[in-house]
C-alpha cells in the first residue's frame, strides 16, 4: 500500500463509488421520505400514530430495497465478471478491510451528526420536546451505529462461504428500519405541522441525507467483502 | 512427478447439473486443455480452482501441498475469464494501476511491453475493444506476472487464427521459463488450434472426468480408423465414434480392440486429441452416430 490511501483503493477497486450513484440514491430518499411526511400530515389525525409508523417503517423498507438494487447496479451485480478480478488478488481482502475499518470512524462522525441535526429540527418542529426525547433520538442513532457495525463484522464472518450478498442487501433495510427509521419516524409524528411543515420536512431531508450517507457506507462495506472474495458462489 | 493442482472428492451442485470429480492430478510444469461440451463443468471446475467459487465440497491442493489460504497461492496463480473482467471505462492506464494494486508480482514494463506486441491501443477504453482485444488484455495482464500456474476459461475462442498461434507460442514460452515448475490450464472448444500446445488433456462430460491423460499416452490408447463403407458396420460395434458416408466411414476405438478389426479393409492410424476428445465425448453422451 505505498501509493495509495484508503480510499484511494476503494475507488480504484469499488464500482460503486460514483457520486453520480450516491446524488441518486440520496435525492430518491429525500423525495420519497418527504412524500411520506405530506402524507403523515394529510392523514396524521385520522390514523393512529402506530399505524402511521408502521406504514413508514414499511415504506422505507421498499425504499432502501429499491435504492440499494439501483445503487449496486441490480443484485445480480456482485456476480459481474468485474468480481472475479478483484477475487484472484490476495491483497483484495486486506486492502478492502483497512478501508472498511477506516470507514467505521467516518460512520460514527456522521452517526453523531444525525443525531445532533435530528434533535435540533424536530425540537424546532415540536416544541414540546423534552430531555427524554433528546437522550431517545440521540443514543438511539449512536446505538444504531454500534449494532449496524457490529452486525455487519457478525454477517461478514458468519455468512462467509454460505450466503449470497443478496441476503446481505435484503436484511439491510430491515435493520436500519428497527434501529432507525422507526424512533425517527415516531418522533416526527409526535411533531406539530402547525409549527412549521418546512423545517420539519427539511429535517426529514437532512435525516435522509445523513441516513444515506451511513447505509450507502454500509452498502459499500458489504459490496467491499463481497469483492473481496468474503462471499463466495 | 509434481502436481500444480489435486483435487479430491470434489463437488459442486448446481439446479440442474452437478460437477463430480472424485480424484484429479494435474501435473506441474505442463499444458493441460479441459475439454467438454458446453455445460459439461469446465468453467465450474477452474473457477473452483482459481478461488473464484468456493462453494464446493472437497479439497484442492496447488504445487504440492498448499491451500488457497496460503497467499503465495493466490500470488502465483494467474487467471483470465472467457469475459472481460475489467471495468468497461477502465483506460490501460487504470488497468496498470489496479493490477499493481492487487498483485505484487505485476510486472508494469512487461504488460506495456505484451500490450504493444498485441498491438492494443492505450487510448481506448475496455468496452471500446473488440471481444479479441479484451482477451490479449487480460492475458497481457496474466502474463506480465511471475506466476507458477495459469489458468485460462477459454482464452482461444475469441482470438484470430494469428492470435491463437502467438498464444500457442506465449503458453510454451511461460512453461519453458519455468524450467518445469510452471503450468497452464485452460478450456478449450478449439481443439485442434490448442493442441500443439497441449501436453496433458482433461476431457470432462455431464461433470465428470471421462478422460484424462498426456496427450502421447491418449494417442496411444487410441487409434483413428478409416474403412469402406462395405465393412462399416462389421467395425461400427468396436468403435467409440463413427461417421459414415457414400464413400467410407471414419471412427475411434480403442488400440487394445484394433486386433477385433483384422482381416477388415480398414486403415489405422494415430488420431488427433480433436478427435479423440470428439469420440469419448460422443461415447459419453451415448451418441455413436
Amino acid at each position: 500500500m505505498k501509493n495509495h490511501t484508503m480510499m484511494e483503493c476503494l475507488k480504484l477497486i469499488s464500482p460503486d463509488c460514483g457520486k453520480k450513484i450516491y446524488i441518486i440514491e440520496t435525492a430518491g430518499l429525500a423525495v420519497l421520505q418527504i412524500i411520506l411526511l405530506l402524507a403523515f400530515f394529510k392523514t396524521g389525525t385520522d390514523v393512529s400514530e402506530i399505524q402511521l409508523t408502521t406504514v413508514s417503517s414499511l415504506a422505507f423498507v421498499f425504499a432502501e430495497i429499491v435504492i440499494a438494487y439501483i445503487s449496486t447496479g441490480g443484485f445480480a451485480s456482485g456476480k459481474g465478471s468485474y468480481t472475479i478480478f478483484l477475487r484472484t488478488s490476495s491483497k483484495t481482502d486486506k486492502i478492502l478491510r483497512s478501508a472498511y475499518k477506516a470507514d467505521e470512524i467516518r460512520r460514527l462522525i456522521i452517526s453523531f451528526f444525525i443525531a445532533v441535526l435530528n434533535f435540533t429540527f424536530t425540537a424546532s418542529c415540536n416544541s414540546d420536546i423534552n430531555i427524554i426525547s433528546l437522550i431517545y433520538t440521540s443514543v438511539f442513532s449512536i446505538f444504531s451505529l454500534y449494532i449496524s457495525v457490529s452486525w455487519y463484522v457478525y454477517t461478514v464472518r458468519r455468512l462467509e462461504k454460505t450466503y449470497e450478498i443478496t441476503l446481505v442487501m435484503l436484511s439491510l433495510p430491515f435493520v436500519y428500519m428497527v434501529l432507525f427509521n422507526l424512533p425517527i419516524s415516531y418522533i416526527l409524528i409526535h411533531a406539530s405541522p402547525n409549527d412549521s411543515g418546512l423545517v420539519c420536512a427539511l429535517s426529514i431531508v437532512i435525516a435522509a441525507v445523513g441516513e444515506k450517507l451511513i447505509l450507502r457506507s454500509s452498502l459499500k462495506n458489504t459490496l467491499v467483502n463481497y469483492y473481496g472474495g468474503r462471499y463466495y458462489g | 512427478m509434481n502436481n500444480c493442482v489435486e483435487i479430491k472428492d470434489f463437488i459442486k451442485k448446481r439446479k440442474n447439473y452437478e460437477v463430480n470429480i472424485p480424484k484429479l492430478q494435474i501435473p506441474e510444469g505442463f499444458a493441460t486443455a479441459f475439454i467438454g461440451e458446453n455445460g459439461a463443468g469446465k468453467t465450474t471446475l477452474i473457477d473452483a480452482i482459481a478461488g473464484i467459487d468456493l462453494s464446493y465440497s472437497g479439497t484442492i491442493k496447488y504445487f504440492s501441498d498448499h491451500t488457497l489460504t496460503d497467499k503465495y497461492v493466490r500470488e502465483n496463480i494467474g487467471y483470465t475469464s472467457s469475459v472481460s473482467y475489467f471495468q468497461p471505462h477502465w483506460k490501460m492506464r487504470q488497468i496498470i494501476e489496479v493490477c499493481s494494486l492487487l498483485f505484487e508480482n505485476f510486472d508494469k514494463e512487461k504488460f506495456i511491453e505484451i500490450c504493444q506486441k498485441f498491438k492494443l491501443p492505450d487510448n481506448k477504453s475496455v468496452a471500446q475493444l473488440s471481444d479479441g482485444n479484451k482477451m490479449r488484455l487480460m492475458l497481457a495482464s496474466v502474463f506480465a506476472r511471475q506466476t507458477r500456474l495459469l489458468l485460462m476459461d477459454e482464452p482461444a475462442s475469441p482470438l484470430d487464427p494469428v492470435m491463437r498461434d502467438c498464444l500457442c507460442e506465449m503458453i510454451q514460452q511461460y512453461i519453458a521459463d519455468g524450467n518445469g515448475n510452471k503450468s497452464v490450464c485452460f478450456s478449450t472448444h478449439n481443439i485442434s488450434d490448442m493442441e500443439m500446445v497441449t501436453d496433458y488433456a482433461v476431457i470432462i462430460s455431464g461433470g465428470n472426468v471421462a478422460e484424462c491423460g498426456f496427450v502421447e499416452d491418449l494417442k496411444e490408447k487410441y487409434i483413428a480408423v478409416k474403412g469402406e463403407k462395405s465393412c462399416a458396420d462389421a467395425a461400427k460395434k468396436f468403435l467409440y465414434s463413427f461417421s459414415g458416408g457414400n464413400y467410407g466411414f471414419e471412427g475411434i476405438c480403442l488400440s487394445e480392440d484394433a486386433d477385433k478389426l483384422a482381416g477388415m479393409d480398414v486403415k489405422l492410424e494415430t488420431p488427433s486429441l480433436h478427435q479423440i476428445s470428439v469420440a469419448v465425448l460422443k461415447k459419453c453422451g451415448g451418441d455413436l452416430s
